[in-house]
């Protein structure tokens, strides 16, 4: 029986030839082992390794193609260039357009931190009637013999008392006691010198050889001319002997107070009286003289505690009219990390109040740094803000907050952008902070 | 005879539509879009959990994975309503930001896959070390100055 039409083999073989368009791939297809963009930072060419690579087929070590964006080899399963899906954009480093090749600029050094102020020493007066001596000291000598836990006892003599007291090493002098001399009972040590109580000077420590007859003003300094405690820095150094004459610390005259308020070299009892005619004076202008000597001085003696103190009372309590009182104070606030922030807001916006009183270019720079301050502020509040949102539990709470800080910020960083545009000044920073905080050139743009 | 012809047509006609039936089921895929990953770090090299993303016609801001820095999609939706799908050869910009850093905006050509790019944004530099302090002035009162004698 014969097959019908249909199956016969030429009928196939028209159907089949028919068929095959239907069937037949496409260059689509081949997109797989020919890829278009096969650099992984989405480019047609690339250098991987100092080798250019493209959409060509790659080989891999014997030879035999693989696709241009293999990772591994299909037979010998060793990697190819693209491994890492995470390489980055590959740099241009030549010169471009017949442009010279500038230099690597050198970073900057990291600024290093100041040092802790070493505690303020007690003023010694100069007394002229007084003069100063320095004996006993052995000179420029390496100490060869180093402190110890054991408290050794130093005899001290005061003029004051006509008594030879018994205190043990280092501890700390009553302020206004005079002392003339310091027997260490080891025997290595006996100076009468001109140095400040407070100095810090280590036992057995040779005295270098002194005869001013000013006080020493920097603890600082006499501290680096001193060799380190090596052995053991829990050890209470020695305070030097000091031979003062007997002290006025009355604060009737303000003005005569001023030098030494401008030097920090206020008495601890000139300061206790200052203090008292703050609190018990009925003029509000007076009490804003006395305080204002007292910050001076604490500034001058490197007191920052102390200063923060008196500027935050002398602001709060007694007058905020100054500007630059105000400047000043939120300037330090903003150096204190972004838990101040309100508060250099605050004070930035008093001074912002007064600004009238300054003029010319301390009017520029003043209020150009001013609208910066509390820019900055605002910004670290509002990276506060989103943070907490972000890395913590997230809440509608946190996230209107993190709104709120982001419209702030955005306020006072178009408002600083429009004053440096104003006076014709640096705009780099506050264009960035305008544009981060509203995510929107043009909103900084605009006029 | 007739039968089997009529046979014959019927699988050509079913041969010729098969790929027709095949393109046809490609775009369905397209429509979702190619996924395009955005991964945002520091000078460091470290995820910026608060940066944000934003097509520059966009409303709408998108947070990255606070613990990778990441933001994956395959379309945005525009404030006019339309759908800006991620086709492969597209150039699609973005504009990325995170308080404290300076924004970026990135043109990126969408590829068929593996869409992973890495953007690292430089920080803003607050620096208040350039402001001058102001010195403090001492309360002084001011003398009054003498007035002349108005004339008789």
């Amino acid at each position: 029986m014969r097959p019908p039409k249909l199956f016969r083999p030429a009928s196939l073989a028209i159907l089949a030839a028919l068929a095959l368009p239907a069937f037949a791939a496409g260059w689509s297809s081949f997109e797989n082992t020919f890829p278009a963009l096969p650099c992984q930072d989405g480019w047609a060419g690339c250098v991987v390794d100092g080798s250019g690579h493209g959409p060509g087929a790659l080989k891999d070590a014997a030879g035999r193609p693989l696709p241009a964006d293999a990772r591994f080899g299909w037979f010998d399963l060793k990697p190819t260039h693209n491994l890492s899906a995470f390489v980055s954009l590959s740099a241009y480093s030549g010169p471009i357009g017949g442009e010279v090749v500038a230099p690597e600029p050198v970073a900057a050094p990291e600024p290093v931190a100041a040092p802790e102020p070493v505690a303020a020493p007690e003023p010694a007066v100069a007394d002229a009637s007084e003069p100063t001596t320095t004996a006993g000291s052995r000179g420029g000598g390496t100490p060869t013999s180093t402190p110890t836990n054991t408290v050794q006892p130093t005899a001290v003599a005061s003029n004051t008392t006509s008594t030879t007291t018994t205190t043990p090493v280092g501890t700390m002098r009553p302020p206004n006691t005079p002392t003339t001399a310091t027997t260490s009972t080891t025997g290595t040590t006996s100076t009468t010198a001109s140095t400040p109580v407070g100095t810090m000077r280590p036992p057995n420590t040779p005295t270098t050889t002194t005869s001013t007859l000013a006080p020493t003003t920097n603890p600082t300094q006499t501290v680096a001319a001193t060799p380190p405690t090596t052995s053991n820095p829990t050890t209470p150094p020695v305070a030097a002997a000091v031979k003062t004459g007997p002290t006025d610390d009355s604060c009737d005259d303000l003005v005569k107070l001023e030098p030494a308020a401008m030097m920090g070299t206020l008495r601890v009892g000139q300061t206790k009286c200052l203090e008292g005619r703050v609190n018990s004076e009925s003029q509000q202008t007076t009490k804003d003289k006395v305080s204002r000597l007292m910050i001076t001085n604490a500034e001058a003696a490197g007191d920052k505690g102390n200063w923060e103190r008196l500027m935050k009372r002398h602001l709060e309590d007694i007058d905020r009219s100054d500007p630059d009182l105000c400047f000043k104070y939120a300037l330090h606030l903003s150096r204190g990390g972004s838990g101040r922030s309100q508060g250099v807001i605050r004070w930035a916006d008093y001074s912002l109040e007064n600004k009238a009183k300054w003029s010319g270019q301390t009017y520029k720079t003043r209020v150009f740094s001013l609208y910066k301050l509390r820019a900055e502020a605002a910004q670290r509040l509002w990276q506060d803000a989103e943070k907490e949102f972000a890395e913590g539990e997230r809440s509608d709470e946190k996230e209107a907050k993190a709104a709120k800080y982001r419209g702030q910020a955005k306020d006072y960083a178009r408002e600083w952008l429009d004053y440096a545009k104003a006076s014709a000044q640096d705009t780099k920073t506050a264009m960035a902070l305008c544009v981060s905080s509203s995510g929107n050139r043009a909103f900084c743009e605009g006029g | 005879m007739r039968s089997s012809m009529l046979l014959a047509v019927l699988v050509m006609l079913v041969g010729l539509l098969v790929p027709g039936v095949a393109a046809a089921a490609k775009p369905a895929k397209e429509t979702e879009g190619v996924p395009v990953r955005v991964i945002v770090l520091d000078a460091e090299r470290g995820p910026i959990s608060t940066a944000v993303i934003r097509h520059p016609l966009e409303a709408d801001r998108h947070r990255v994975n606070s613990v990778d820095g990441s933001w994956e999609a395959s379309v945005l939706y525009m404030p006019d309503g339309s759908e800006l799908r991620f086709t492969p050869g597209m150039t699609l910009e973005l504009e990325i930001s995170a308080p404290g850093f300076m924004t970026q905006v990135f043109q990126y050509q969408v590829r068929k896959r593996k869409n992973v790019v890495e953007l690292s944004l430089p920080k803003i530099e607050m620096d208040d070390t350039t402001i001058e302090e102001p010195v403090i002035s001492f309360g002084r009162d001011l003398p009054r100055e003498p007035t002349e004698a108005p004339p008789q």
